[in-house]
């Protein structure tokens, strides 16, 4: 017999109810895998006299709920819904059972039972949301963290709702994730790096909401985004789902946006060390026919006049000593604000909706490269428009879903850099410049305008053919053109052209096509795909100060590629899965034709590629009704091929294609509730990137050496306490964080430099503490506690010890 | 190292990468030298760094070396920020600081063979080190016309030979571009024109200053040729050879000026001009265009004077563009009777590539040619003797990327 109910409840309760398995189901964390998996698979095979109930836990939008506990009330006998939302309960003899069902930021839901010998019960739940409050979006959060973290892709998800009240910016929560490294020059606004599994810079690609975040300007930038600007990030170690529909080389970070139910205005004000503020403002409104508009805006401005270890040279003797001095150009400035109409659940869409919006930067260049020379005029400014459109809808039966989205972006950047002084780092200046003018670029200064206008499309189909099997096609277009002015930089010899009026256009076109199956009463996961990757790209080669004729050169490529991932639920606490991916980089626009500043053109640049594996295995245990934990090791092994990297010659620096490396690295992520008030977490990560090939014989010594300037071990630590309820609605949460970096080198062995050639160990600490008063928080933090000496890329130094305050006010209308 | 002591004089002078040519005078003879005298490791390889724009490895040995090297492993190799090439005086050795803060280092090498920075002094662009005495040197860079003087023992500046009056009216940028020392005099070649990199003024410009008061005695203008001197630290555009006369290389406008067919066009006015012994100006009788008279597309950037009195250079095989002028092995050696202006290609030496070759120097008898060369796999030096004509490799970088500099040290 089968039956199947579909019940639906509503009252509150925002405790969080988990059991405690039988004990076939302990696990050691230290436990040997083989081990594990035989002492489990017991428990995975029944008896005839068996009772079972089973079904699917859903949200109210058909999303699988993970981590649902069922329970028989009063007595320690349940399960939880595994990644798909499923569940399963085994009893061992008939009767009339009361089962409560609940989830962390749900309703808790109760249904009666009778079964009899041998039932086979199907009973699928759908939960209701608790009413949120600011205290609660954590908890919302997290069953979504796990759905994902669960999937088969090497993937974190990172849950930014109770982090919204801190003050880190996205690029500082990021760099607590396993096998992530941030590295940010110097302070506020300064280039920020991302480091994931060993590759970094352009190998890593952005998106929001499944689109490449390139037409937004890069005021949306990691460092830039306030955390309450996103509901979560997803950050790519491996595959990319075809879903994401982009080149990338084994690396990617989703920013998810905000999904607000309900109206509301959310406003934050941060005031830090340095002349630093940093505000936001978000509201979503809606009303009854479910039209709604929102906003996202932000701010950010410091004056980054922190003290740094630099030398000054004697005028008479011209020789250096040491000093400490405050820098003194490097304010900087951005903003960026996006509004968004649209409906939801309409009668002739799932989703419609508009959106516009601005970003620009304001940014003074304090030093050369590697901090040894100072400067006082030079400055960059970026303004940007953008505009998009989105329509989503679904058929009758929720088997075919078709979404599509187009994009339009417009920036401008611009470069002032005409100084005809030297600075020194007191501000002062040293002397007049002679033979060079400016101060960035060597001998030459520098009016470049120029503007990329960009203009991306992607269109997603998602069919399902049965219930354990889907098809997911994506494509994604996108096609950027440039074109600028210099009024004083360089001219082609024979008849002075200014080569950044020629136009310099990239275009991409990336489809995917993937298939998504379940097996083995969908414990088993099985998805594979194809890419399809082509690009064009026309420009001329400006670097090249000397050429007296040119044409345009025009380069174009079409490769694929392919993936495949399998995920296996050994049980609802054990999951282990793999994964691989054939991928390839496509070189983004200012890699192709330079940043009109350091960096010159190579239009006949192509696309990195990769063989991407990833394995996987995460233990969850229950250790009490409030006491959660899970371990997570990951591993991958990685190929890269035809890299691209800058290199320089007496005359240019520009970036190539040639080296190729070989990478394999491991990250363990342990969270633990010590008590129900106090959680922990940590992380730690190993990676070894070498040489395989080297793309000259003459660095043919360098083979099998770490490539530097990659950090090869990091690890992370976390301690959080919430307190009870003080009073009416006021609660008290205390955070520390600790990071820390090994040394590493900063150039392949016996580069030349000025500089010692690695960067120093670092060991950061943050420490702060957040008092919520109903909608109001107040988040008082000190960061880089001991004043640690902190130095990244080119041996930049970081600001010292900083102080942060940051109040949130959220209204629910 | 058993040569007589002239011999180990023109080594010296005419193995330096910059122009350098040690003026030994014998005042201030109770002072030390910059560093104590080393005779156990004389020889000194410069070389760049793959990859680098200009930085290399700097490594010293205790004989000629030969075979295959591998300058990445020596236990006295220190890595360097340029390598531009190498000014020797006495033990020590005067090289150019590039990242960031540009300058002039000192480098002394012990007598276990270990190098160590001994001073620095910070300076503009493209500096240029001219030593005289083991108390006075003179430097230029291209941020500033005055030439400035310091001390090489201590490495500290001193003062600086005021060059205002050698400005010319309306050029808004002067640069000192090279110098040479003969007979208490410091000659400095420079440039006039109206803007960083752009066409220069069809002329050569020649300071004449007295070493002993530092004062500018004369301008000398020759016109016809352009830029005397060199962008480049390692190149070596002024000699003196036996007879005391001075050759310099006029490297001509290096952007082909304006309407002139770029860089190898004919109206670059690329010269090599001379300086008879016991003269301060041109010599007019003497005037060569070197590249275009050997059918060479190529300019004339660096000379070699051998103590049998030939002197070497390296011209272009075909007209090539950057980067393929730099990267592409095109250049052949060529062998030079500068005072009877005729020249002819050294045959058994493969094609080496472009500017960035180091300068020649003579050892053993020998001269020695730096190849740098993708095509055969080749980085070092080549030898042709100058009794038996023979060429051969003398030693092969298998690391460490191309020479830059190879110098013996007094």
């Amino acid at each position: 017999m089968k039956i199947v109910n579909t019940i639906s409840f509503k009252f509150s309760n925002r405790k969080i109810s988990t059991f405690n398995r039988s004990k076939p189901y302990i696990l050691s964390f230290a436990g040997n895998l083989f081990t594990i998996i035989l002492h489990l698979m017991p428990s995975l095979l029944f008896s005839q006299s068996d009772v079972t109930i089973e079904g699917k836990i859903t949200d109210e939008q058909a999303e699988p709920i993970i981590g649902a506990t069922v329970r028989l009330s009063g007595q320690n006998i349940g399960t939880i819904s595994n990644i798909e939302g499923y569940y399963r309960l085994v009893l061992k003899r008939p009767g009339v059972y009361k089962i409560n069902v609940s989830s962390i930021g749900f309703e808790t839901k109760t249904f009666f039972t009778n079964v009899k010998s041998g039932d086979f019960i199907r009973e699928d739940i759908i939960l209701i949301p608790s009413v949120s409050s600011l205290n609660e979006v954590i908890v919302r959060g997290k069953s979504e963290k796990l759905t994902l973290e669960a999937g088969s892709l090497s993937l974190e998800a990172i849950e930014l709702g109770s982090l919204k009240v801190e003050s880190s910016d996205v690029a500082a929560i990021l760099n607590r994730t396993a096998g992530v490294n941030i590295r940010q020059s110097a302070g506020l606004g300064s280039p920020v790096r991302i480091n994931i599994n060993g590759l970094q810079g352009k190998a890593i690609t952005f998106f929001r909401d499944d689109t490449p975040t390139d037409y937004l300007g890069n005021g949306f930038n990691i460092a830039l985004l306030p955390a309450n600007s996103l509901e979560r990030i997803d950050v790519y170690k491996g595959v990319l789902p075809i879903s994401l529909g982009a080149d990338a080389l084994g690396g990617a970070l989703n920013f998810v946006s905000k999904r607000n139910r309900e109206n509301t205005i959310e406003l934050s004000h941060e005031v830090a060390s340095y002349q630093t503020h940093r505000s936001s403002a978000n509201v979503h409104l809606k009303d009854e026919q479910n039209h709604f508009i929102e906003l996202l805006s932000f701010f950010n401005y410091s004056e980054n006049n922190y003290p740094v270890d630099v030398q000054i040279r004697d005028p008479e003797t011209r020789n250096l000593r040491d000093i400490t001095a405050d820098r003194f150009h490097d304010t900087f400035l951005s903003a960026f604000g996006e509004i968004k109409w649209g409906v939801r659940n309409g009668k002739w869409a799932e989703e419609f909706s508009v959106s516009g919006g601005f970003s620009l930067i304001r940014d003074d260049i304090q030093h050369s490269l590697q901090m040894l020379q100072a400067f006082g005029r030079a400055r960059q400014q970026e303004d940007g428009l953008f505009g998009s459109v989105k329509y989503m809808e679904s058929s009758k039966d929720h088997r075919l879903n078709v979404s599509v989205f187009g994009a339009l972006g417009r920036h401008t950047t611009m470069t002032r850099d005409t100084a005809l002084q030297v600075f020194n780092w007191l501000g002062e200046v040293e002397r007049k410049q002679g033979f060079t003018r400016g101060e960035v670029n060597n001998g030459n200064i520098s009016l470049a305008e120029f503007t990329v206008t960009e203009l991306a499309g992607r269109a997603t189909v998602n069919y399902r053919l049965a219930d354990d099997h889907q098809f997911i096609f994506n494509n994604v277009i996108t096609r950027k053109r440039r074109k600028g002015n210099d009024p004083v930089g360089p001219r082609v010899t024979s008849d002075q052209l200014d080569p950044l009026t020629v136009p310099a256009s990239l275009l991409t076109n990336i489809s995917g096509l993937e298939w998504k199956s379940f097996w083995l009463n969908r414990n088993l996961l099985f998805r594979t795909g194809i890419k399809n990757y082509y690009f064009k790209n026309s420009g001329i080669d400006f670097g090249d100060v000397f050429i007296s004729t040119f044409d345009p050169i025009k380069n174009s490529g079409n490769l694929f590629g392919a993936n495949a991932a399998i995920k296996y639920i050994v049980n609802p606490f054990l999951l282990i899965k793999g994964s691989y991916e054939y991928a390839t980089r496509i070189p983004e626009e200012d890699e192709i034709y330079g940043d009109g500043l350091f960096l010159q053109s190579n239009p006949e640049l192509t696309p990195e590629r990769s063989h991407n594996l990833n394995i996987g295995i995460r233990i969850d245990k229950t250790f009490s009704s409030h006491q959660l934990g899970y371990l997570e090791l990951n591993a991958f092994a990685r190929q890269q091929r035809n890299l691209i990297f800058v290199q320089s010659d007496a005359f240019s620096v520009r970036n190539v294609n040639g080296a190729e490396a070989n990478a394999y690295g491991a990250e363990l992520d342990l969270y633990y509730d010590i008590t129900d008030r106090l959680t922990f977490n940590g992380n730690v990560t190993f990676q070894d990137i070498r040489l395989a090939t080297a793309s000259q014989f003459t660095q043919e010594y360098l083979v099998g050496e770490r490539i530097p300037d990659i950090p090869y071990f990091f690890f992370n630590t976390g301690l959080r306490y919430r307190s009870k309820e003080l009073w009416e609605d006021t609660f008290l949460t205390g955070f520390i964080y600790q990071n820390y970096v090994e040394e590493y080198f900063l150039f392949f062995r016996g580069s030349p430099t000025a500089l010692p050639p690695v960067i120093p160990s670092r060991n950061i600490v943050r420490l702060g503490v957040t008092t919520t008063i109903k909608n109001w928080s107040i988040t008082t933090e000190s960061n880089n506690v001991f004043d640690a000496k902190v130095f990244e890329n080119y041996r930049e130094q970081r600001p010292g010890r900083t102080w942060h305050l940051k109040v949130n006010y959220q209204m629910n209308l | 190292m058993n040569l007589k002591r002239k011999g180990l004089v023109q080594l010296v002078l005419f193995t330096v990468t910059l122009i350098t040519f040690i003026h030994c005078e014998d005042d201030d003879g109770d002072i030390a030298g910059p560093s104590e005298p080393n005779a156990s490791f004389p020889y000194v390889l410069m070389t760049q760094t793959p990859g680098e724009q200009i930085g290399g490895y700097l490594t010293a040995f205790d004989s000629l070396p030969s075979g295959d090297i591998d300058p990445t492993i020596r236990f006295n190799t220190e890595t360097v920020t340029s390598s531009q090439g190498m000014v020797t005086y006495s033990s020590s050795i005067y090289a150019r600081d590039f990242e960031g803060n540009d300058g002039v280092l000192r480098y002394d090498i012990a007598e276990d063979g270990f190098i160590s920075m001994q001073g620095f002094i910070d300076g503009g662009q493209r500096m240029k080190v001219h030593v005289v005495s083991e108390t006075k040197g003179y430097y230029a860079d291209l941020e500033q016309f005055n030439i400035q003087i310091f001390n090489p023992q201590t490495m500290e500046r001193t003062g600086e030979v005021d060059m205002e009056s050698a400005r010319q009216g309306g050029q808004d940028v002067q640069q000192v571009l090279y110098m040479i020392s003969r007979d208490g005099k410091l000659f400095a070649g420079f440039t006039a024109g109206p803007a960083a990199f752009s066409t220069f003024r069809d002329s050569a410009f020649l300071a004449v200053i007295d070493i002993e008061t530092d004062e500018l005695e004369a301008v000398r203008i020759k016109d016809g040729a352009s830029f005397l001197g060199d962008f480049w630290i390692r190149t070596n555009p002024f000699v003196i050879d036996q007879n005391n006369d001075i050759y310099m290389t006029a490297l001509g406008d290096p952007f082909g000026g304006e309407n002139n067919g770029g860089l190898n066009g004919e109206g670059r006015l690329s010269k090599v001009l001379r300086i008879r012994s016991g003269e301060t100006d041109f010599d007019a009788t003497y005037e060569w265009d070197i590249a275009n008279e050997l059918g060479r597309p190529s300019i004339m950037r660096s000379l070699f004077i051998a103590s049998n009195g030939s002197a070497y250079t390296c011209l272009l095989t075909e007209d090539l563009q950057t980067p393929e002028l730099f990267s592409q092995p095109a250049y052949h050696f060529f062998e030079l009777d500068l005072a009877n202006q005729t020249g002819q290609q050294i045959t058994g030496l493969p094609l080496t590539a472009g500017f960035g070759t180091a300068t020649l120097l003579e050892i053993d008898n020998r001269v020695l040619f730096p190849i740098v060369n993708e095509d055969i796999e080749f980085n070092g030096y080549y030898f042709k003797d100058l009794g038996t004509q023979q060429t051969g490799v003398q030693f092969k970088l298998s690391a460490g990327g191309r020479p830059r500099s190879f110098v013996v040290l007094d």
